[in-house]
């Protein structure tokens, strides 16, 4: 609701030339000044300089403004700016709106009158808009400042660890017996050739020893209430049958324990036995039972003379209270016996790469009679860059750890013959081109080219076809040893984690960061961050690198105790709200809440994307900074002011959308000046109550713009737009006259196109005719 | 006298050709071709060719319409699909090597004594009149006299074992296939266009 | 079970023994053969090469006799089972293609619905008479016979709908050789083409394809080789002294059509399998 009498001010900029070459702003600044509550309206040349600034404060005093209007460049440049002016003046940031002169306005446009008319309308909606704003003010609630890692290989640990020494407590959940994940399998890192363990030991041991890390291993997490700032998590262990503080690791039980099953960490190219230490540098450092092998029998129960065996032992439950979560669950591999032309299963020797590092650390034999191979070739692309038998994507790492693999196999065997066959080879990192140079100094062949087939030629022998592409010729070879480079997916169980956490999955299959390059470790809740190869296929060095990223992006929202949250958040207008749970269902981070006295927003977990106003049938529910008060009469203001014929108005969702529209203009991308621009917080937002509105206010058509991957899913977009269209229709506006699209930021050129060839469209059908117009008003009127 | 390997200069690059390419069966999705080889890896009679299926597709990639049309390598393909079952982008080569058979037949770009396009011809005419196809009608329709001399040995084994018979097979009604043909109107691009 | 049968040309010309030997094992094993009344030319390579829409309405004739008839059709020939397999694919994802084929055959008074499949007799043998029961008629087991399984380039290729067996390394012939008590040598080529179809285009490259099959199969240790195809048969047999000549080595491995080597264990007397025919002698002794 509006204040008795508003006070407005509004301000012009020239921006130097940028808006004043093309605008003429001193007849904005001319029909600004006739607006309702305007009490003042100037020009500046610079209204972000200091003069500039000085101009608006002695204005505000003048007039006593209490809410003001910058008409200047994009919000994304100067908000800020503008509101802390407002601040300092007593004025609640929040009754600051700036309007879009320069990339939405002067940089799009050649005419000066067209352009001019059209500042005019942008200018009568952010007045229309800032005669409903209200003073907001941002809430805080206080966190708990413990963090839960799940997933304990080395960005978990490395997140732990830096969290842990900045003073948080950590909880780290693992579902394997011990942490330490892929890394602690591999012999020898790239390009420098470190000894993988003995760099991830002293990790290992500092982990064990921190007092701040609680480390939860055999554990899973079976569910998570709550958000950003105060998470529960439920976790469930399963029986070690081993306690871990009695076991000395002495191995008496494992001698005599009679079942043999393969080893999972040695890639089963050895056999464990069913009581077992994952790995002599395991932390715990404690045997564990496998549950799923064992057969009771507890003879192992007589060989331990520590009494560290508890048959007895069960799963139990755990509820750990957190204020942030980092996922790092990692990664596993692509199983290639699904590529049947490369043999996989069929033949002793012929490997994964994750089981040749377990050969290479164990003296590196050919499995099928455990003697030294002498001539190896490496698989690359397996079920990597396929679009038809395996995944799209690049796996990234492979090329460099056949690589390396290949440089390391010829130290240790003289005279080894290795062959590295790939597509393309990939060594993207600091040092890796040139580790790729040492390679084939030191012998390494290479062919370019994809195999074909690995054919078993005899018990010890396999003979590999492929083209070598840079001859053009067939080349068959035989070799005791080839290593399959399998592509790289996402760890078992990750979509359901991501279902508990309310992460989203991208088209790949991994988790989805919030943003790919400014918020890369983000996830889309606010409390969960993101880090390693759950994000998608990486080495060592990257899954570092995110983890501390992690580390730092929980410590930024935990650090101060507080979290302060942005007010732009839905509420519920109490007696108006009758249960009906149609906002609850809409709502994309489950922030609603159906208590016994109706809908409650949860403020900590809304993120403002307004899907929750349009369907509620009572108009129970609104949202802050963009009330149905703001946005209609910002419609109304943009579409009513001049008499631009035809008149387009366009929504564009906050984020990607409107910054696309913003680059159109940065790249001075012309396109007709019809196009007025109105900014969202979702498409999701809008009612067909508002392209009603823009109708019978003066528009001629309505475009529609959510950006890619936003909370507004593909599915809930396309029905949310189809029925919007058949409300239109059914009030007699032809669905040409409407026009629906998803962008994504670089894509900024294909909007100028859209805009383009839709004001054409509306050029053709004519401005509506003025008894369709009528209607809509008369409909409204009922 | 061309020289070993001409250079491939900027006149001869036609982009119209790759074009026109992409919309033949087979053509759809040249362009993502990443050139891995595993088609030509797989291929089962590359020894016969002259560029092998992914230089095909590197030349149609690169509008040497002439070249692509005019090589032996579209006719060695014996359509096993081996190369299509594993390409990553799925790209149907034998599909392509057809549509590039019959679009170098129908410009013209084989000369009359082509072997390739004797063979195939042959292999249809007589098709065309029995309904079924007699192999050593169509040798003797391909081969020159020195062949058929040379061959003459087997073919005395063969027609003693009665693998060889002076009757061709045929059908009873072949003129059935004319009716169908009739109907169906291949290549005046027919229902099929 | 019974199948409207599709000889083919070669069966009906130069590899006439594989018709005699198909038939007789059938016979024996409860396989129902009708001959499809005038069936004609599939079209093999060369009408693909004419004309799309040909390769496709020439081979659906057969199809759509068979649909008469209301059976599946059986083939004996690996190439003309591809043809088949593609007529049947094609017509699946583009609904047009479909329609016009319908349309041309129906001038002849014919239906093609798709509905009428293409089997290949091996895969019956192995999958629907069963292995079981092909070891229970196993009168005369071929012990000790090492048998090298050739399948031919198209078995590496057959669409998903059409695979009887695993394309990369396919076991089918290896387990009918095992049923009939002979022992299977798996050779690395044995999905390689052996040169047939570009005999008389190509030459030297189709003589350096069959040399390198049985060249291949008798490094292996195999005594002789069985096929699944025609051509290839006739291949490998016919133009072996050929090839022997030309690169002065010596295989003296007799051909046998799939058909043969299962009649041979099933007790079938040889001239009755057409085994008299070979041009490389076969003797089980």
């Amino acid at each position: 609701m509006a204040p008795a009498e508003p006070r407005i001010g509004v301000f012009i900029c020239h921006c130097g030339g940028n808006i004043g070459n093309t605008v003429d702003v001193e007849r904005v600044r001319d029909a600004a000044g006739q607006l309702r509550f305007v009490k003042c309206a100037e020009t500046n040349r610079y209204l972000c300089s200091s003069s500039g600034q000085d101009l608006i404060r002695s204005k505000i005093q003048e007039h006593g403004l209490e809410r003001i209007v910058i008409g200047s460049c994009s919000p994304r440049m100067h908000l800020k700016t503008f509101r802390d002016l407002c601040s300092s003046e007593g004025i609640n940031p929040y009754l600051v709106e700036m309007a879009n002169l320069r990339e939405q306005c002067s940089w799009t446009a050649l005419d000066k009158d067209s352009a001019t008319d059209k500042a005019i309308d942008i200018i009568a909606g952010a007045v229309g808009r800032a005669t409903y704003l209200e003073p907001l003010t941002p809430m805080e609630m206080k966190v708990n400042s413990n963090v839960g890692v799940i997933g304990g290989g080395v960005s978990g640990i490395c997140a732990s660890l830096e969290l842990a020494n900045q003073g948080y407590k950590v909880f780290m959940v693992e579902r394997q017996p011990s942490i330490g994940g892929h890394m602690a399998q591999l012999s020898k890192t790239y390009p420098t050739l470190d000894c993988s363990l003995c760099i991830l030991s002293p990790k290992l041991a500092e982990t064990k020893g921190h007092p701040l890390i609680e480390l939860m291993t055999n554990s899973d997490v079976a569910s998570i209430e709550g958000s950003a700032g105060a998470y529960s998590l439920t976790l469930t262990q399963r029986p070690r049958y081993v306690n871990e503080k009695k076991c000395t690791g002495c191995g008496e039980c494992a001698k005599v324990c009679p079942v043999e099953v393969a080893d999972e960490f040695e890639e089963g190219t050895a056999r464990r036995k069913a009581i077992y230490l994952p790995f002599p540098q395991a932390v715990p450092n404690a045997y564990v039972v496998d549950e799923e092998n064992c057969t009771k029998c507890w003879v192992c129960i007589k060989a331990c003379k520590h009494g560290a065996i508890n048959p007895r032992d069960q799963t139990s439950q755990k509820e750990i209270e957190v204020g942030a979560v980092i996922v790092a669950t990692g990664f596993r591999l692509f199983d290639p016996g699904v590529l049947t032309q490369y043999g996989y299963g069929i033949h002793p020797n012929i490997v994964t790469n994750l089981q040749l590092e377990r050969l290479i650390e164990h003296g590196i034999y050919r499995p099928s009679d455990r003697k030294t191979p002498r001539k190896i070739a490496w698989v690359l692309c397996v079920g990597s860059r396929d679009t038809q038998n395996g995944q799209p994507y690049c796996s990234k790492i492979c090329c460099m750890a056949a690589v390396k693999e290949a440089v390391l196999l010829r130290e240790l065997v003289p005279n080894l013959e290795t062959w590295i066959f790939y597509t393309d080879l990939r060594a993207a990192g600091k040092g890796y081109e040139e580790f790729y140079a040492r390679a084939k100094e030191d012998g390494v062949k290479f062919i370019r080219g994809r195999v074909a087939e690995v054919v078993p030629i005899s018990g010890d022998e396999v003979m590999v076809r492929a083209e070598d592409t840079l001859l053009g010729v067939q080349l068959e070879n035989t070799f005791d040893l080839v290593v399959l480079c399998p592509a790289i997916l996402p760890e078992v169980g990750t979509g359901g984690l991501a279902e508990k956490l309310g992460l989203h999955i991208g088209s790949d299959g991994f988790l989805l960061e919030r943003h790919y390059k400014l918020r890369p470790v983000d996830s889309q809740n606010d409390g969960v961050f993101l880090s390693g190869c759950c994000l998608g296929p990486k080495d060592v060095r990257e899954s570092v690198v995110e983890a501390l990223s992690a580390a730092s992006r929980t410590a930024s929202l935990l650090g101060k105790g507080i979290v302060t949250i942005s007010p732009d958040k839905a509420y519920v207008i109490a007696d108006r709200c009758d249960s009906c749970g149609e906002c609850v269902k809409v709502c994309p981070t489950r922030a609603i809440e159906l208590l016994s006295g109706g809908a409650t927003v949860k403020s900590i977990s809304c993120v403002g994307c307004g899907l929750c106003v349009p369907v509620c049938p009572k108009d129970a529910i609104d949202l802050k900074n963009s009330t149905e008060s703001q946005l209609m009469a910002e419609i109304e203001g943009v579409a009513a002011a001049t008499a631009t014929k035809p008149k387009i108005v366009a929504f564009a969702e906050a984020t990607s959308a409107y910054t696309a529209c913003d680059l159109v203009g940065l790249a001075r991308q012309q396109y007709p000046t019809n196009v007025r621009v109105i900014k969202v917080p979702s498409v999701g937002r809008l009612h067909a109550r508002h392209l009603l509105a823009a109708f019978s206010a003066g528009a001629d058509g309505v475009i529609m713009i959510e950006g890619e991957g936003t909370l507004l899913g593909e599915e809930r977009f396309r029905t949310h737009v189809s029925e919007i269209r058949k409300m239109l229709t059914s009030r007699g506006i032809e669905s040409l006259r409407v026009f629906a699209t998803r962008t994504t930021i670089p894509q900024f050129a294909k909007l100028a196109s859209v805009f383009q060839t839709f004001t054409e469209r509306i050029q053709k059908l004519g401005a509506l005719p003025p008894e369709a117009r009528s209607k809509i008003e008369q409909a409204a009127a009922v | 006298m061309s020289a070993e390997r001409e250079t491939v200069r900027a006149a001869m690059l036609d982009p119209a050709f790759f074009d026109e390419v992409k919309k033949t069966p087979g053509g759809e999705k040249l362009a993502s071709c990443i050139q891995c080889g595993i088609c030509s890896g797989s291929c089962t009679t590359s020894i016969a060719a002259e560029f092998n299926p992914r230089q095909v597709i590197e030349l149609i990639q690169l509008g040497l319409g002439d070249k692509t049309l005019s090589t032996r390598s579209i006719w060695t393909c014996v359509f096993c699909r081996t190369c299509t079952v594993r390409c990553p982008q799925g790209i149907d080569i034998p599909e392509l090597m057809s549509s590039l058979r019959i679009m170098a037949v129908r410009r013209g770009a084989l000369r009359r004594e082509d072997r390739n396009l004797k063979f195939h011809q042959a292999f249809w005419k007589i098709l065309r009149a029995n309904g079924r196809l007699d192999t050593f009608r169509l040798y003797s329709r391909l081969a020159d006299m020195q062949e058929i001399a040379r061959s003459m040995p087997l073919g005395l084994r063969l027609l003693r074992k009665g693998k060889l018979g002076f009757r061709a097979p045929s059908m009873a009604n072949p003129e059935q296939l004319s009716r169908l043909m009739e109907i169906a109107k291949p290549g005046e691009g027919g229902p099929s266009k | 079970m019974r199948f409207a049968y599709y000889p083919g040309c070669a069966s009906s010309s130069f590899a006439r023994e594989h018709d005699s030997s198909s038939r007789t094992v059938s016979k024996l094993l409860g396989i129902d053969l009708a001959e499809l009344e005038n069936w004609n030319c599939c079209g093999a390579d060369s009408a693909r090469s004419i004309d799309r829409f040909t390769s496709v309405v020439l081979p659906a004739r057969n199809l759509a006799l068979s649909e008469k008839a209301d059976l599946d059709l059986l083939v004996t020939c690996p190439g003309c089972y591809q043809v088949f397999s593609r007529v049947h694919e094609l017509c699946e994802a583009d609904g047009s293609l479909k329609a016009k084929a319908e349309a041309s055959l129906s001038g002849l008074g014919l239906t093609y619905s798709g509905k009428a499949r293409a089997r290949h007799l091996l895969d019956v043998l192995v999958n629907d008479v069963g292995l079981a029961k092909i070891s229970q008629e196993v009168k005369r087991p071929l012990t000790s016979l090492k048998v090298a399984p050739y399948y031919g380039c198209q078995h590496a290729g057959f669409p998903k709908s059409a695979r009887f067996d695993d394309p990369q390394r396919p076991q089918t012939l290896s387990k009918l050789i095992a049923a009939v008590g002979a022992e299977p040598v798996a050779f690395p080529n044995a999905t390689r083409c052996c040169g047939g179809p570009l005999f008389m285009t190509h030459p030297e490259a189709a003589s350096s394809m069959t040399r390198n099959i049985l060249r291949s199969a008798s490094d292996a240790g195999g005594r002789c080789i069985v096929t699944t195809c025609e051509l290839c048969h006739f291949n490998l047999d016919a133009r072996q002294s050929a090839i022997e000549k030309q690169y002065g080595e010596k295989y003296s491995i007799p051909i046998v059509h799939f058909t043969q080597l299962l009649g041979l264990g099933l007790g079938i007397h040889s001239k009755m399998l057409g085994l008299d025919r070979n041009i490389v002698p076969f003797n089980l002794s």
